[in-house]
């Protein structure tokens, strides 16, 4: 036994490597730049598609209804596998080399094939060692694709196994067309290889991996020889090492974008001569930049942050789409476009201004709400991103509108890092944005820590040690308060006061520091605090506080969450427990008129999809499910009923029934509607 | 303060704060990338965001957990981007050494391919647990699972990676 947990620790460390003074130093050095604002690190949000949830979890608890393809074809060719029973990953590789064909490789091992944009979908076979072989697929029509499989590994990155597959006949049958011969001025390069593309039947791509110098095979007789072309370096970036991504054909012209490891800068290439050479074309923002048409590239993000170049990248502008937040997408021509975001597909029509969800083959399908008219008309102010992070704001027409943003709420840094309104009177925050409805504007602070009647929030300027600042809308003057830390968290390290609620006559506030939280009333006429409770997680709503409290006997989540959601009663002081799930995570979303709770559940896993639910709790263990599947971080209630929103759409919870009443995709609900 | 500062905006502090955690960071990246390349791009993606959803970290929650998940998050992203579809081998220049002889060779290189195969929970599991030495309460956090949960995942990684090799895992 320990002889075996010593070989899986060996093998383990024989992968590894310390991290290189060269790396912290450049680390350090991105740091010292600012932190990334979501238009300046496009990387970022797209790699933030796989934290942000747009709805679709559950889905493993539910069958899959995906057909298998009948084994035929000549007794020479590979034999076909039947694939798992559901892939361990729900992430799907798009290819669409056409307006009506798509093809997705779901969880790295299931493949399917839609030639009608999406709209249904046929599986398709891969060859009998997948999914346990390393490999890459890519597709030129319905019927013509090629499968890379990567070779036993060896030291410097070779690979000199790797094999090259064909289908014909639509992914029901492979052959092996070609084994590791790959060469570059007439040499045999035997490095290991990534990025598979076909251009037609005849020509394809992939580069090389290894980092001293990047080459971009081609074949020109439908993947049986290789030959090397190198990259130059970029003017910007003189020698420095990059991985390419895939080779695209628009019009007569082949492109490549190449991220560089160690420099600044994304390059795009460029071959006129069908990728005999190639030549270096301009520098991008980022890498997930989509070239659309040979003028036309997208970098997409999210609503208010997506930028668009028609000068090939000599200029770019803000693109007013509503993608938010996915993978990087892929376009069968200028207007139609898929993308992966996180266990839903979505498409373009209008090459990429608007996108709409369908569901990715091979998972359960996702049992979204149609879109209904909920009798009324009105405008609902919601932002795109989620409470901690700043966030562009804007209006969704309900029902059945889309994203429009306002540019009256956009944010500019103000000074020691607080964000301030570019309308004036200037109104300063910390962090998050609502719709003020009495003075008709947008506010830098959460929904939360405005007072009922608009006219003034509270937040902390945090540079300062923590000054809380109390703002009036109308003209925002404001008062200061220390709120230095209470004498029973002296001495255990520095804390500032976070602001969770407000009322025209009181701030309550808990302390951020580590190990303690805990609820004080600031009283605004004469300064002073008073403590109410030292529990933790506190959140205010409806003239109470609400604590998230952790009752079960694990811990769940990895921000210590509770598993409970509690009362504290202000007169008396005493705690009630209202709503408790073992092992899931409890968190409060906000309150009915009535003042009773909402809650979000959730088992939360790093890898694993993620199980969310909804609840709204009428009381002490009473509680009605109101969805399952979304994730959501706040609830605002209205006249109108109870409103949420997430990247599948707008909800609206009104006499005990639930709406979807518009697909538009935004971060959260940050008002009443309008 | 770091922390607070951190959340401001503070680059020197967030840097500071990451500096701990940086190694066993890349450390889980590289195990599960094997790439340096690679495993730099990913804890550098973790970082910004890391930064940029500091927000979402509530004071006194353990950062190293934090970061690793975010960390892992991001090897995930990588795996499945279509920018990594060959890993590198042998990169560390550790493995093959004249010291090793053929024969432990050849049961590495296999062990290393069985790990290759391995789906990435549960390298990810076996690689806290194993190659970074977390105590299996942190592995959970990381996982986001209960200290029963984080044993059962590698144990079960175990037994994926080799059939038959059932271990126990330490409480």
């Amino acid at each position: 036994m320990r002889q075996d947990e010593d070989e899986v620790r060996r093998a383990l460390e024989a992968r590894s490597s310390e991290v290189s003074p060269e790396f912290r130093a450049r680390l350090s050095g991105a740091l010292q730049g600012g932190r990334p604002a979501v238009n300046a690190m496009p990387a970022i949000a797209a790699a933030m598609a796989i934290i942000i949830a747009l709805g679709s979890v559950g889905i493993l608890m539910m069958a899959r209804s995906a057909r298998s393809v009948s084994h035929q074809g000549p007794a020479s060719v590979s034999r076909l596998n039947s694939p798992p029973a559901v892939p361990e990953s729900r992430d799907a590789g798009l290819f669409a080399p056409s307006t009506k064909v798509v093809w997705a490789l779901v969880g790295g091992s299931l493949l399917f094939r839609s030639t009608d944009q999406g709209n249904t979908w046929e599986q398709r076979s891969l060859p009998a060692w997948v999914p346990s072989g390393r490999f890459e697929v890519s597709f030129v029509d319905d019927r013509q694709g090629w499968l890379y499989r990567a070779g036993v590994r060896l030291p410097q990155c070779t690979d000199s196994g790797a094999e090259i597959w064909r289908t014909t006949d639509g992914a029901a049958t492979w052959k092996p067309v070609m084994v590791g011969t790959w060469t570059n001025n007439n040499a045999k390069e035997p490095e290991c290889k990534a990025g598979l593309s076909f251009t037609d039947p005849q020509h394809g791509f992939i580069a090389s991996v290894v980092t001293s110098r990047l080459t971009i095979y081609r074949t020109l007789d439908g993947g049986k020889n290789w030959t090397g072309a190198d990259l130059p370096d970029a003017p910007s970036a003189p020698g420095i090492s990059q991985r390419a991504g895939l080779v695209k054909k628009i019009g007569n012209s082949m492109y490549v974008v190449a991220s560089s490891t160690q420099g600044p800068g994304t390059q795009v290439y460029r071959s006129t001569d069908g990728g005999a050479t190639w030549s270096w074309l301009t520098t991008v923002p980022s890498i997930w930049v989509v070239t659309v048409t040979e003028s036309r590239w997208l970098l997409l993000d999210m609503p208010g942050f997506s930028i668009e170049t028609t000068t090939a990248g000599q200029q770019w502008h803000p693109y007013a789409s509503d993608f938010n937040f996915g993978s990087s997408p892929v376009f069968g021509d200028s207007r139609v476009g898929y993308a992966d975001a996180n266990g839903a597909l979505l498409r373009t029509f209008d090459g990429g201004l608007h996108w709409e969800r369908i569901s990715t083959p091979g998972l359960p399908k996702l049992d979204l709400l149609p879109i209904t008219d909920p009798g009324f008309t009105c405008r609902l102010p919601v932002g795109t991103g989620s409470p901690s992070s700043r966030s562009n704001g804007g209006f969704v027409a309900v029902p059945r509108g889309s994203f429009e943003l306002d540019p009256a709420a956009s944010m500019l840094t103000g000074e020691q890092q607080s964000v301030e309104t570019s309308v004036k009177p200037v109104l300063k925050g910390s962090s998050g944005i609502a719709f003020d409805v009495p003075f008709s504007r947008w506010v830098p602070a959460s929904p939360e820590v405005i007072s009922s009647d608009g006219s003034q929030y509270a937040w902390t300027e945090r540079e300062s040690h923590g000054l809380l600042h109390v703002t009036k809308v109308a003209d925002g003057s404001d008062r200061t308060f220390a709120a230095a830390p209470p004498p029973d968290l002296q001495g255990h390290g520095p804390a500032i006061p976070v602001p969770i609620g407000i009322t025209t006559e009181s701030v309550f506030l808990t302390y951020g520091w580590e190990g303690t939280s805990g609820v004080w009333r600031l009283d605004l006429a004469s300064g002073s605090l008073i403590k109410l409770t030292g529990l933790p997680s506190p959140s205010y709503g409806a003239g109470t506080i609400w604590l998230e409290l952790t009752r079960g006997p694990n811990q769940v989540g990895m921000y210590s969450d509770g598993d409970t959601l509690s009362r504290l009663d202000l007169r008396s002081g005493a705690v009630q427990d209202w709503f408790h799930r073992d092992n899931v995570v409890v968190r409060y979303l906000g309150f009915e008129l009535e003042g009773n709770p909402w809650v979000l559940t959730g088992t939360f896993r790093a890898i694993d999809p993620r199980v969310f639910e909804i609840w709204r709790v009428r009381g002490p263990g009473q509680a009605d499910l109101v969805l399952s599947g979304q994730q959501v971080s706040r609830v605002i209630t209205d006249k109108h009923g109870t409103w949420f929103a997430n990247g599948s759409g707008v909800y609206l919870y009104s006499s005990g029934r639930l709406q979807r009443v518009s697909s538009a995709s935004v971060g959260e609900v940050v008002g009443p509607c309008l | 303060m770091r922390l607070e500062r951190a959340k401001a905006g503070d680059g020197h502090a967030f840097d500071e704060l990451l500096a701990p955690v940086l190694d066993p960071a890349f450390r889980l990246a590289m195990t599960m990338l094997k790439d340096r390349g690679a495993a730099e791009d990913a804890v550098q993606e973790a970082a910004l965001k890391a930064w940029r959803t500091l927000g979402r970290f509530r004071a006194g929650a353990e950062l190293r957990p934090w970061f690793l998940a975010i960390v892992a998050n991001e090897c995930r992203t990588a795996r499945r981007g279509r920018w990594w579809g060959v890993l590198r081998f042998g990169d560390s220049g550790r493995l093959g050494r004249g010291s090793t002889s053929d024969r432990r060779w050849a049961e590495r290189l296999d062990l290393d391919a069985a790990l290759d195969r391995l789906a990435p929970q549960h390298l990810l599991a076996l690689t806290l647990y194993y190659h970074l030495d977390l105590p299996i309460e942190e592995v959970g956090r990381v996982l986001g699972c209960s200290v029963g949960g984080a044993r059962q995942r590698v144990h079960r990684a175990l037994v994926a990676l080799r059939p038959g090799m059932a271990l126990e895992v330490d409480a």
